[in-house]
Order: structure tokens, then sequence, then C-alpha cells
């Protein structure tokens, strides 16, 4: 379980401006001076939501049980990694029962052949969506391992 | 009357398809707990991409009206309101729908929300080609501070801080930076080549409504509740009552009109703040809560009261009148078209298909509402885990599908995740939107203004002289200084 407070998020503003205050002060162009007007306003915000902090002194917590998201999150980075080599539809399909058995209620057999029914109906009607009618041509199953 | 010119446009083939689909498809999705109208209407932007402009919008006026109407079959028979704007309505939605009335909730919640519907749809066909006449005064100067105000505005009011939302919306501001300069031609931030066309809209609006509502879902699955049994309920007999209820339904719509217009208020002020007067003006306070049919009538003709005249700014001024709007925005956009007098000139006859669409969408509404609030149930009770894996394919291949580049799928779901952590720490998604979406807007008048203000006094003067300059940069300041004031109000 991660606890996000005011703490965080105020480190958070300032660290995160200070570095878009760099990167847009390091363009010498005047194609740079939008970015520098909205990046001093982001550091402006910053430091008055530290000023804010120091005079309410109050936290806000929020949790977030990141345990219970690892199984999504490093779905999404196998599909980000891999996604245009072993093709959408295949690898969509894996991470579909996988996702929906690892976050289903009950994990016993019945589950299993209801994701798989639910599977084998949702991602065909994607196929016709996607492929069918709106002529999307995407990534196919081969296996040229060069990702981007 | 132009508008009647073009309603035969509506009723072809193709268009009315669209529109049973687009109704249909958003009372399931908003009707599913979690699934908001931005959300809905940001994950089928990219299906509207390959429609012709008059299709698309139509696809996206009938999703946002359905989606709002839809909401409240959760909230009645689950209370889980299925989008903010239905929050008042579970408060006596739900104790009718315990004590067996649930399909007579259901009939006032779509008759009342067709008749806030309709009268806030008069408000966007007579109200908006006025505010898109004055707009043809504003020039770069003027169109900066509209850009800006449309980013204040949803940032202070989209937000429960207003430092908060403020940061929001310029993170959403720089990144629309990212690329190549409109004017100069200067590549700028472009670390990786997955960013060298910059970040597409369509991209970081489903990335940063739909991923953090998915991962949400599976972090805090929803509890199981009641499931009640529908009992037969006379429509006549519940159009007469509704009708009836005049107060109610007048109180509703008028309060839904005004904030709708209000930019950046949006669905749920509305339907809290209806509630609140008609519990007040009623002869019988003591039943709000327990299943009065007031409460119901109030809250939804009020929040779709509000879709229509939430769209007159955002249609004249591309200040969007609600976060969905905000969405909208985006839509137009993808099919080349800008806020302002050109859509009620060059793009008339698809404005006006549009608008004169959503006057038959709120028939549909009404006729698919109280005949789909059966089936909705069984929809309402999808399990998270298939919910939030369909929404991730959706999100994906209506991504891949608008440029066919997986570089914007990577965008997309970085800037999900990004988004799910942002919100943690109490940023939200919709300044971020408007920022990336009027970033360049802001961007390119500024550097006109730039350039006409450099053969004259500076750009500072140039910026803040002139009554509509300094009309707008009041406006900006007064929906900060209410945004501070709410917040204010809140922690008391």
């Amino acid at each position: 379980m991660i606890k996000f407070n005011n703490t965080i998020s105020v480190i958070f503003g300032l660290v995160f401006s200070s570095i878009l205050v760099f990167l847009s002060f390091s363009g010498n162009s005047e194609a740079y001076l939008f970015p520098k007007i909205i990046s001093s306003s982001m550091l402006l915000l910053a430091i008055l939501s530290l000023i804010y902090f120091f005079v309410e002194k109050k936290e806000n917590l929020t949790e977030l049980n990141i345990k219970k998201l690892y199984p999504y999150l490093i779905s999404i980075l196998i599909f980000v990694l891999l996604g245009q080599n072993f093709g959408f539809y295949f690898l969509l399909t894996v991470l579909f029962v996988i996702n929906c058995f690892v976050y289903s209620k009950k994990r016993n057999l019945r589950t299993s052949i209801e994701i798989l029914i639910t599977t084998s109906i949702f991602v065909p009607l994607i196929y016709l969506l996607f492929t069918v009618m709106l002529k999307v041509q995407v990534p196919r199953f081969y296996l040229n391992f060069n990702i981007f | 009357m132009e508008f009647l010119q073009y309603f035969s446009n509506v009723f072809t083939f193709g268009n009315l398809i669209i529109l049973i689909l687009g109704t249909i498809g958003g009372l399931l999705l908003g009707a599913a707990p979690g699934l908001s109208p931005t959300m809905a209407v940001a994950l089928l932007i990219p299906f509207t991409f390959k429609m012709s402009p008059d299709q698309g919008l139509i696809m996206l006026g009938a999703v946002y009206t359905a989606t709002v109407a839809g909401g409240a079959i959760s909230a009645i028979l689950l209370k889980i309101p299925g989008a903010p704007a239905n929050i008042a309505t579970v408060m006596d939605g739900y104790p009718m729908a315990r004590s067996n009335r649930s399909k007579e909730a259901l009939h006032y919640c779509f008759i009342s929300s067709f008749v806030g519907g309709i009268i806030g749809i008069a408000v966007l066909i007579f109200f908006t080609p006025l505010l898109a006449d004055f707009a043809l005064n504003f020039g770069p100067s003027q169109m900066f501070w509209i850009a800006i105000f449309g980013v204040t505005v949803i940032a202070t009011l989209d937000s429960n801080s207003v430092i908060k939302g403020l940061f929001s919306g310029a993170i959403g501001l720089w990144l629309a930076t990212i690329g190549y300069d409109s004017v100069l031609g200067v590549e700028r931030f472009v670390f990786n080549p997955i960013f060298s066309g910059g970040i597409n809209i369509i991209a970081a609006l489903v990335g940063l409504f739909a991923i953090p509502q998915v991962l949400s879902m599976l972090e805090n699955k929803h509890a199981d509740t009641d499931q009640f049994k529908m009992e037969k309920k006379s429509l006549i007999e519940s159009f007469l009552y509704n009708i009836k209820r005049i107060k109610a339904l007048t109180i509703g719509s008028i309060t839904g009109v005004i904030i709708g217009l209000i930019p950046g208020a949006g669905g749920q002020i509305a339907g809290l703040v209806s509630y609140d007067q008609i519990k007040k003006a009623s002869k019988n306070k003591e039943n709000f809560g327990k299943g009065e049919p007031d409460g119901i009538i109030a809250a939804e003709s009020a929040n779709n009261a509000m879709v229509g005249p939430s769209l007159v700014p955002l249609l004249t001024l591309g200040v969007p009148g609600s976060p969905t709007a905000a969405v909208l925005l985006g839509g137009l956009l993808i099919h080349g078209m800008f806020p302002g007098p050109n859509l009620f000139t060059i793009y008339a006859e698809t404005t006006w298909t549009f608008i004169d669409s959503l006057v038959v969408a709120q028939f549909m509404m009404l006729i698919f509402g109280i005949y789909i609030s059966g089936l909705a149930k069984y929809v309402i009770r999808t399990p998270v885990n298939y919910m939030a894996v369909a929404i991730t394919l959706l999100a994906v291949f209506g991504t891949y599908s608008v440029q066919h580049n997986f570089a914007d799928v990577i965008v997309m779901l970085g800037l999900g995740i990004g988004m799910f952590f942002l919100g943690k720490l109490g940023f939200t998604a919709s300044p971020i939107v408007l920022g990336l979406i009027l970033g360049p807007i802001a961007e390119t008048n500024f550097s006109q203004a730039k350039i006409i203000a450099d053969t004259q006094n500076g750009i500072f003067s140039y910026l803040t002289s002139g009554y509509l300059n300094i009309i707008i940069i009041v406006l900006c300041l007064i929906s900060i200084a209410y945004g501070i004031s709410s917040e204010i109000r809140k922690k008391k």
C-alpha cells in the first residue's frame, strides 16, 4: 500500500515544474517563448502550493493498493514491448484472458470457462468492428523482433 | 429559423442509424457505474474519425445526451450514480426502488430528462448564433484570452484545489507545445521520435479519461448491492404525473439551463443545485431522501437541461460548459472545425445538423431509455474485470485506428497511467485535456498578437488594452476567485 499526501504532491509540483522551466529556458529560439511563460507559471503555482502547504499544515491522505494493479500494469508493459511483433489480436486475447482471470472474484473452472466464452465472443466482435467495418489494419502476428 | 432548414439531414438513413446506435450505446455506457459521459465520449471519438463530420458529431451528441440520462439507471437500481450528474438522483431514486417503485422512478427520470433536454436544446438553438456573431469582434489577443479563460474555468471548477486545477491546465498547455511550433516550424521537446508529431489529441483524450478509470475500477471493485424486481407501471400514468409536477420540472430545467451556460460548471452541480432548490420550495420537505418523485424530476430535468446550454460557449467561443463538452471540442477539432462564427457560416450545414440531431436524440433517449432500462440492469452488473479489460481493448484499438501509429497507443497508455498517479495526488484530467486542446489556439494567437504588438507598444500593453480583453481577463479572475471561495466553503 502506497500512501500519497500533500507533501508528495508539493514535491512533485516543484520538481516537475523546475524540470519544465529548465527545458523551456534551454531553448534559444523565439519558439520557446510560450513554453517559457507556461513553465514559469507552473513554477509559480508550485511555489504557491508550497506556501499553502505550510500555512494549512493539513495532510490529505489517499492510498494506492499497487499490488492489485501489478498484473494489469505488467500486461500493459508486455503489450507496449511486444504488441507490434506478436500482433494486437493474439497478444490482447492472451492478456484479456489472463487479466479477467486474475481479477475475477472466484478463480475456478466455471470462471475459466466463462472467461473463455466471453473472450471468444468479444475478440471477434472487436475484429468485426475495427478490421472488417472500419478497415483498420492492426499489427498481426509475426516474429521480427524490431521493437519500435 | 435556420435550424429548420437542415432538419431533414438528421433523417437520412445513415444519420438515423448512428443516432439510434449512439443513443442505445450511450444509455448502456451511462448505466454502467464508473463510465462517465466524459469517458464515454472520449472513448468514442476515435470511431467518429472515419465518419463524415455530421455523422461523427451526431454520434457524439447522442452519446453525450444518453449517457447523462443513462447514469440514472444505476443511480436508481444500484445506489451508484452512473455519472457525477446523477448524484442527486440517488437520494430519492434508490429509496423509491427499495419500496418496489423502481420502474416508476425510471419513468420519471426519462420523462423529466426529456423535458429538460428539449428546453436546453431550445436555448442552444436561439443563443448560439447570437453569441457567434458577437465572437466576430474577437482578434488574436481576445482569442488568446478566451483560450486561457477556457482552461482557467475548467481548472477552477472541476478540481478540489484551485492551485492543482490551474497546474493541471498548465501541464496540458505545456504538453501542447511538444512537436513543431506552428508559426516558426522549430522542433521543441522531441526527446523520442514518437513525439515528433506532438501529442495526438485523441490518444490523450482516451488515455487521460479511460485508463485511470480502468485502474481505479481494478483497485476498488464495486460492492454488490440489492437487486430489485421491476414492477408494472403504466407509462401514460407516469407521464401525466410528471407533467403535473410542473414546479419540479420548471425549477430543474431553469437551474440546468443557467448552470449549463456557465462555462465549466457541469451536470453534477446542476443536479445538486436543483435538488436543493426543489427541496426548499416543496411543501413535503420531510419526504425528500425517502423516495420523493420531485427530487428525481428536478435533478434529472436539470442535468439534461444542462447539455444544450453547455454547448453554447463551446460552439461560439471554444470555452466548454462542462468537462464532457471539453472532450466534444476534441471531436470538433479532429474534423477541422474550430468553434466560432465559422461554424455558422462555412460549416453551417454540419453545425445545424448536429444541433437538430440533439433534438431528435432527446426523443430517442425517451423512447429507448424507458424500454432499455429493463435490459440495462444486466449491463450494470457486468463484472468489473470484464469491463476494465474491454475498455482497455477499445482504447487500444480506437487510438490505433486514428493514424495507424503504434506510438499513439504508447502515448495513450503512458498518459493514462501517469494520470492515474496524478489523480492520486489531487490533479484532474479535464484541465489537462483542455490545455492540450486549447494550447495550440492560445499559442498561435499569442504569436500573432506578438507580431502585431511589436509594431505598437509591446505585447503586455496589446494584450491588456481594449474593453473585450479587460472583460475576459476579469472573467478569468472571477473564475479563480469563485474556485478559491468554493474551496474555502468546502473546507468549512
